[in-house]
Order: structure tokens, then C-alpha cells, then sequence
């Protein structure tokens, strides 16, 4: 059964009188409610409720969808800088934060998780829960809006969130290098970092090709783009802007979908060399901070992820799209601080049947 | 157990002279930045291992007594006063830092690092720790972690939360439990993010794993002078909608100009009613360009002095100016409270204009020192405490600018925490449901209330408030 409740006092309602509800929105990464419990789908929550671009600060519904977001910011010429993926796929705000789904702008002025500063959510007895504010800082109470970012539907029903927005940058361009291999990539992308650019996005591939973007002032962009290019001198370089630049980023926005699953993997550069083993296409952003790789045919048993080297302290990862989205790869330590905060938000385990519990 | 062999229990797990019990080593010990408020622990633990402090947490525990880890006690919120007869744990000498990451950009520090030592630290790698409290050079991360400390660029850059990666942390129960991760993308909830500004209610944060970033290569600071507050706040306005987007933006107003320029020479514009303090940072070609956009939006907002810093030496000199400006104030005025309450930035002209009008109404001077970028306010209450009923006078003064501040639909702190000194007014701001699950989640983490118990959401013994220490009131020490 599905449920598509279009205001919050339904919502409320409706985990009273559930014992096991799973939640879901735009259904871009998990694309079809599974296992006995009632789908609560948030797709008919939407709207954004307040937007002050001079205080730049958006509030909206979980269900409102990343592209009505953006169209609002962009016609006042702001943006959300950590790239949340699946825009056109219809991906919305709320599962953005759920599953903590930040993009290759992340590395310049940080994730989900720098940019939410408040919400509201439905606990696990129904209640209304407001956290954080609508102001960028606030140091008042408990932040459990922090705790909301990565949670997967376990800790209650986000219904609205505050998002802290920037204004967008006049100009971008992109510096494409062809590496040969990710190893040398890794070296390239130490090479460039030591030179302390202010990068929007540095991204490579597992076969090393580099993206890396600049933005800002368009009369400052040419020249930045030449100093870039000297940087990463004698390697080959093309310069994009554009169109051409866009259509780069935009690719980095497909996580895969129910056919074409994606996993999220959290990891070092010493992990990427024999990750690129297991994972045939793998985009890693953040200058190797964390990568998107392509499940193909890999499946997510124990032995399989032994053999990829999840067992290895250091290398986590969670599968984001797909019929197993919320699967974690490697083991999933106890945590006494997250049950706690989890029996407090759920203490009839209405959410514990969601997919994202391994 | 008794308190007896609470005390001596703690004798096995430090030797004598780091475990602190005669009165007069106590006494530094009873307050913290606010001073308004004392307590007198039974003991102070001087750890200087992780096991120390888990071994201590336990021991508390079983016995039911309060603890309060102590880093430099710079709070500002009553944050780290100790409970009647509670044990203070002091983290000072728990001050390593574990290691330096510069390929990933993380640094893993033990609580009682200061916070100037991570940038310090990394400083040789081209890295540094963006969040900076005015009181940097003393306060420790582990403070900061607590009480979710700014500074003066959260706008650009976000809050200690947003820096905190990962955390080893001991319960209240004396349980271990690792939240985050080791690198900026995380797998599962935030928890870190949650941990951060819990005020020492949720534990102790043992191990902090830091985000450090690249040390901009170019920075440009510029000081404009207005005839009006309103005309610096509606240069931020105009700033920020031309889609810049610096570092930091600061406004102080005159009294405080005039009372950083009595403590070190900062070379402010005299006889302003304001100045606007801007920094860009970034790549060099990117803040020339930024430049030339923000001396053309100065010059329109009717900037009657401009002042860019000729050098980093120049450019700290203005900085300096800035940061002293709490202690600062003490050269004119024997006593001052310093508030710390958040509006939207677009509201700023109205709420410093009320402001005005609530401190005359009262009788008292008030010096306005504020992060314009982000909306946050830190008036300074100026009185002179031998003056009876003027500390009430100021205490009411602070009320009315906490819920001036709840009404422009901000926040009742920015970045000193609510302590001691804000628990009255956490219910303002939050609706009776969102604090009954605060209630909730801190009986979750910690049933029996000995983590730096009264802090935050009150409950158990209060601190009584007492006003000026004595050495103040008979104004044989004041603040400078």
C-alpha cells in the first residue's frame, strides 16, 4: 500500500496508525517500496514555503524536487554548491538529506551537511519535531537536524528543511587532463591541491581522466584557467566553458537508476588503485574523497565485498540507487550513541524496516 | 559510594598531584568566562590520557556524582561551571595532536589542543582550521566541539559542526562510541554533527578528527567608515545581493571603534558611527576581480573613509582590533555583559535600532560588535556593578535583546551555546515539543544527568547566579 499524504498532519496520522512504514519521495534512488510495510511517499509535499535571496536561506518541503529548487535560486541568481545528484531524474530535497547526497561541488564549500540548518520531522510517535532555525548560525539546543543528513528514513519522516544557499558564480570553466591511470591521477590531484587553487570541483575517473573546475568573476576566469594549465603542465589539456563545461557536471549528476544501480564509497587514495578493480566505472569526486561506482554486476555479498577490500578499516560505502539502495558495504559497527538517538526518534520501531537498514 | 571513597578511587587513577581536592587549588576552577556564575567541585581531575578520562567518566558514574570536562574555560555561556560538589574533569593536558593528514586535509586532536595550535600546525602544509572564536589563542577544540563555536567567518565557511569530521567520544555511562568518519563524506547518519554543540551532555569528545582547508592564496581586507550603523548593515545587504561572497564582513559600531582603539592601535577611521570590516579570499586574479566589484559597491553606499590593509601585518593589525574588542571594552566601562544573539542578516538595521532604543530605556550604554555576514549580534552591555541594582538593569536589558532576537526569527545564541545563562529562554525559541524530545534524547544518552549537569535544559542543583566576583565588585581587578 502507498500512501501520498500532501500535508503534515497526515503524515503524523498516518505513522500513528502504522506499525512499519518506509518512506520514499521522488523514488530516484530506491525505485520501488519492498518488504511488508506501508509506503509513505512524500511526492505530494511539496513547495517551497519560504525563500529570501537577500538572507539566502530556502525552506521547503521534503517532497518539493531539486529542480524547482534550483529554478528558484537561479532566477534570483543563487544555487545549492554541493551538486545534489539526480536533478533531472526527479530527485527531491528531502531525500537529498536522507541520503546525505552531495555531488562533485561538495569539495569546495562542503556537503548536505554544511548547508542544512534546520528541519522538521515526524518522530516515531507522530510528533512534530522542529530543529535548528532558519538563520545560518545558531548555536542554541540540540542540532539533531545534523543527525537527519545520511539518516535513511530511520530516525522519522522529514517533512521540511532550511538550507543555508549561495549566490551563483558569474563564470565556470573546466580543465579536462587525461592521466592514463588512476594512480597517476591521485598523483596529479596531490600535485594541484599542494598549489592551494580555490577549485570548485576536482573529480577523476578510474581510467584517470581529471576534471577540474574553476569558477567565479568571468574577467578572473582565463586567466585562472592559464595557471590551472600551468599546473598540471606537461600533461595534455582542454579548456571548456560553456556548454561543454556544463554538460561535464551535469554527467556527474546520474547516480545510476533501478537498472543501472550506483554505490556511494567512502575512502582514501590508497583504496582507489584496487577499487578500480572491482568497479569498471567509478567517478571519484572530492579529489578522491569519496566515488560513485557503478554496482555492474557486482553483488553486495559479504565475500564479494571481502574481496574488494570492505572488510579493510578505512573503506565504507553504502549502495544509493537501486532495488538494494540503503545496503551497506563492509561491516556496520554497534553504535550506542546512534541507538540511543534512534530508539528515542523510534521507540516502536516503525522505521527499522526501512530498506537502508543492512 | 560514598564521596570518600569516590575521591578515593580517583586516587588510583591519577597520582596526587593531578588530583586536585584543598580549596585554594580548587578556586580557578568555579568559573569560566561568564563569571556570573560559581560552583565549588569536590575535586579536579588533571588527565592526561584518553583512559583517564573514560576511567574518571565511569567512576562518576557508578557513583551517581556530576562531572565537567574543563578545557580553558573560556565560555561565555556559564558552559563549563562546575556543579556543587562534582567532579571537574580538566582536559588541558590532554593536548596532542595525532596526526596530520595534509594528502586528506584532516587532523586528528586530542580535547585540549588549542585552537590557534591546529592552524599553527598546519600552517607549514599551506592548511589551516577555519573556525575562529575571538578567543582562539586560549580556548580548546574540545570546548569548541561542545558549544558549536564560530567566528567570524560562518557565513562562507559554517561552524565548528561543519569542521568536525569524526569524533571518539565516552558516554556519560562510560561507553565508547566512534561518530563520523575520517574524510568530509561520511556513510550513515551525522552523528558527529549531532554531538557537536550538546554542551557536554552527551560526554566527552576524546579523539576530534578536524577538516582543515587550503590557506587561500590571496586575501584583501578592506575598513569602510559610515555616518550610520544603518549605512554599514545596508553595505552588507548590497554586498551579498551583488553576489559576492567574502570571507568575513564585520560592523562595529562607535563605542566599541573607540574602545578597540583605547586597547591597540588598530588604525580605525576616527569619528564614525560605524565601520564595516570586508575580506575576500580566494585565488589572486579572483579577488582582484571581486575587488574591483566591491570598492565600486562601497563607494555607492555612502562610505565616508575606505582603508584597504597594505600588508599581513597591516592586515592583522585591523584583525586584532576586532578580536579584542569584548575585553576591549573594559577600558571604558568598569563592567560589561557580553550577549550573543542571532537575527536574519536582512534584519539587522531593525533589530540594531531597537537595540538602541531598549538600552536607553533601561539607562545603559550599549558598545555593538557583530558578524554582519551571518546576522550575528554581540552587544556589550556596559555598567558599573558598584552601582546597586545596575547589574539587574543589565541582566534585563539582555533578556529583552534575547527575545528581541527570538521575535526577528533568529536564534538566542550564535556561537556561545546556551549554558547556564540561556536556559530560561531555550523555551522561547523552541515550541514545548521540540524541547520535551531535547528532554527526551539527553535522558537517552544519559539517565542519570551527570554530564555537565544544569547545562543547557537545567535540571538537578542550579549554580546560583552571583553576580560580580568580588575582586570586581570592590574593583580591585576588572576585565581588560
Amino acid at each position: 500500500m502507498t500512501l501520498t499524504p500532501a500535508n503534515v498532519d497526515d503524515i503524523q496520522e498516518i505513522v500513528r496508525s502504522h506499525a512499519a512504514i518506509e518512506i520514499s519521495a521522488g523514488q530516484t534512488k530506491s525505485p520501488t517500496p519492498r518488504r511488508d510495510a506501508v509506503a509513505l511517499n512524500l511526492a505530494a509535499l511539496r513547495g517551497i514555503t519560504e525563500y529570501s535571496a537577500d538572507e539566502c536561506v530556502l525552506t521547503a518541503y521534503a517532497g518539493t524536487t531539486l529542480h524547482e529548487i534550483a529554478a528558484a535560486l537561479q532566477a534570483h541568481g543563487q544555487y545549492l554548491p554541493f551538486d545534489p545528484p539526480l536533478v533531472d531524474a526527479g530527485a527531491t530535497i528531502g531525500g537529498t538529506v536522507a541520503s546525505a547526497a552531495s555531488g562533485s561541488g561538495r569539495y569546495r564549500y562542503g556537503g548536505v551537511r554544511d548547508f542544512l540548518i534546520g528541519a522538521r520531522v515526524v518522530d516515531g510517535a507522530g510528533r512534530l519535531i522542529r530543529t535548528g532555525g532558519k538563520v545560518v548560525k545558531n548555536a542554541a539546543g540540540f542540532l539533531l537536524h545534523h543527525a537527519l543528513v545520511g539518516s535513511a528514513g530511520r530516525f522519522g519522516v522529514i517533512t521540511e528543511v532550511t538550507l543555508k544557499v549561495f549566490p551563483l558564480p558569474e563564470a565556470w570553466g573546466t580543465l579536462r587532463v587525461e592521466c592514463g591511470n588512476v594512480a597517476n591521477a591521485i598523483t596529479l590531484a596531490r600535485i594541484v591541491e599542494a598549489r592551494r587553487f580555490d577549485l570548485a570541483c576536482l573529480d577523476f575517473d578510474g581510467q584517470g581522466t581529471m576534471w577540474i573546475r574553476i569558477a567565479g568573476r568571468a574577467s578572473a576566469l582565463r586567466t585562472r584557467g592559464e595557471q590551472l594549465r600551468a599546473a598540471v603542465a606537461p600533461r595534455d589539456a582542454d579548456w571548456l566553458e560553456g556548454d561543454h563545461d556544463a554538460a561535464i557536471w551535469t554527467a556527474a549528476q546520474d547516480w545510476g537508476s533501478g537498472h543501472d544501480p550506483c554505490a556511494k564509497v567512502v575512502g582514501n587514495a590508497s583504496s582507489w588503485p584496487q577499487l578500480c578493480e572491482t568497479f569498471a566505472h567509478m567517478r571519484l569526486m572530492a579529489a578522491g574523497a569519496f566515488a560513485i561506482c557503478r554496482m555492474g554486476d557486482l553483488t553486495p555479498t559479504p565475500a564479494q565485498l571481502a574481496a574488494a577490500g570492505f572488510a579493510a578499516p578505512g573503506l565504507n560505502g553504502i549502495i544509493v540507487t537501486g532495488p538494494d539502495a540503503g545496503t551497506r558495504l563492509g561491516p556496520v559497527p554497534n553504535n550506542p550513541f546512534e541507538e540511543r538517538v534512534r530508539r528515542v526518534l523510534d521507540p516502536q520501531d516503525r522505521f527499522r524496516a526501512a530498506p537502508h537498514t543492512s | 559510594m560514598q564521596p570518600d571513597a569516590l575521591l578515593a578511587a580517583l586516587a588510583h587513577i591519577v597520582p596526587p598531584d593531578r588530583l586536585l581536592t584543598r580549596p585554594g587549588a580548587l578556586a580557578p576552577y568555579e568559573c569560566d568566562g561568564l563569571t556570573t556564575f560559581r560552583g565549588r567541585p569536590r575535586a579536579v581531575v588533571l588527565v592526561e590520557s584518553q583512559d583517564e578520562v573514560i576511567e574518571t567518566v565511569r567512576l562518576c558514574h557508578h557513583a551517581g556524582v556530576p562531572f565537567m570536562a574543563r578545557g580553558s574555560g573560556t565560555s561565555l555561556s556559564g558552559g563549563s561551571v562546575p556543579v556543587d560538589d562534582g567532579i571537574v574533569i580538566a582536559l588541558n593536558r590532554l593536548n596532542r595532536i595525532l596526526r596530520l593528514d595534509v594528502a586528506s586535509r584532516v587532523v586528528v586532536v586530542e580535547p585540549g589542543v588549542i585552537n590557534l595550535d591546529v592552524t599553527v600546525a598546519a600552517a607549514a602544509h599551506g592548511l589551516y582550521y577555519a573556525p575562529d572564536p575571538s578567543s582562539q589563542s586560549i580556548c580548546t577544540i574540545g570546548g569548541n566541539v561542545a558549544f558549536n563555536s564560530g567566528g567570524a567567518h560562518c557565513f562562507r565557511h559554517g561552524m565548528t559542526a561543519n569542521h568536525v569530521l569524526g569524533l571518539k567520544v565516552v558516554l556519560p555511562d562510560g561507553q565508547i562510541a566512534m561518530l563520523g568518519g575520517d574524510g568530509i563524506e561520511a556513510v550513515g547518519p551525522d552523528l558527529a554533527g549531532l554531538f557537536v554543540g550538546s554542551e557536554g551532555l552527551f560526554g566527552v569528545a576524546l579523539e576530534i578528527t578536524l577538516r582543515l582547508m587550503p590557506r587561500p592564496e590571496s586575501y584583501r581586507t578592506l575598513l569602510a567608515g559610515y555616518q550610520s550603523l544603518q549605512a554599514a548593515g545596508d553595505a552588507v545587504a548590497q554586498i551579498v545581493a551583488a553576489g559576492l561572497l567574502p570571507g568575513a564582513m564585520e560592523i562595529m559600531d562607535r563605542l566599541a571603534i573607540e574602545a578597540a582603539e583605547a586597547a591597540v592601535d588598530a588604525g580605525y577611521p576616527p569619528g564614525v558611527a560605524a565601520i564595516l570590516l570586508v575580506e575576500l579570499e580566494g585565488d589572486a586574479a579572483e579577488v582582484d576581480a571581486e575587488f574591483a566589484r566591491l570598492i565600486t559597491l562601497i563607494a555607492q553606499s555612502g562610505a565616508t573613509s575606505t582603508r584597504v590593509a597594505s600588508d599581513a601585518a597591516d592586515r592583522a593589525r585591523i584583525w586584532k582590533g576586532r578580536k579584542c574588542a569584548f575585553s576591549a571594552v573594559g577600558r571604558i566601562s568598569p563592567d560589561f555583559i557580553v550577549q550573543d544573539g542571532v537575527v536574519p542578516r536582512t534584519r539587522l538595521g531593525e533589530a540594531l535600532a531597537t537595540i538602541e532604543q531598549l538600552a536607553s530605556a533601561h539607562g545603559l550604554r550599549v558598545a555593538n560588535v557583530f558578524h554582519a555576514g551571518d546576522g550575528n549580534l554581540h552587544p556589550l552591555i556596559l555598567f558599573d556593578g558598584r552601582e546597586a541594582g545596575a547589574f539587574e538593569r543589565a541582566e534585563a536589558l539582555a533578556a529583552d535583546i534575547l527575545r528581541l532576537c527570538i521575535r526577528l526569527g533568529g536564534s538566542i545564541t550564535g556561537e556561545h551555546g546556551v549554558g547556564l545563562e540561556k536556559r530560561a529562554y531555550l523555551s522561547e525559541m523552541y515550541a514545548a515539543e521540540d524541547v520535551a524530545f531535547m528532554h527526551r534524547l539527553h535522558e537517552a544518552i544519559d539517565s542519570k544527568r551527570i554530564a555537565n549537569r544544569g547545562k543547557m535544559l537545567g535540571g538537578g542543583a542550579m549554580p546560583t547566579a552571583h553576580g560580580l566576583h568580588p575582586l570586581e565588585r570592590s574593583g580591585a581587578i576588572s576585565r581588560v
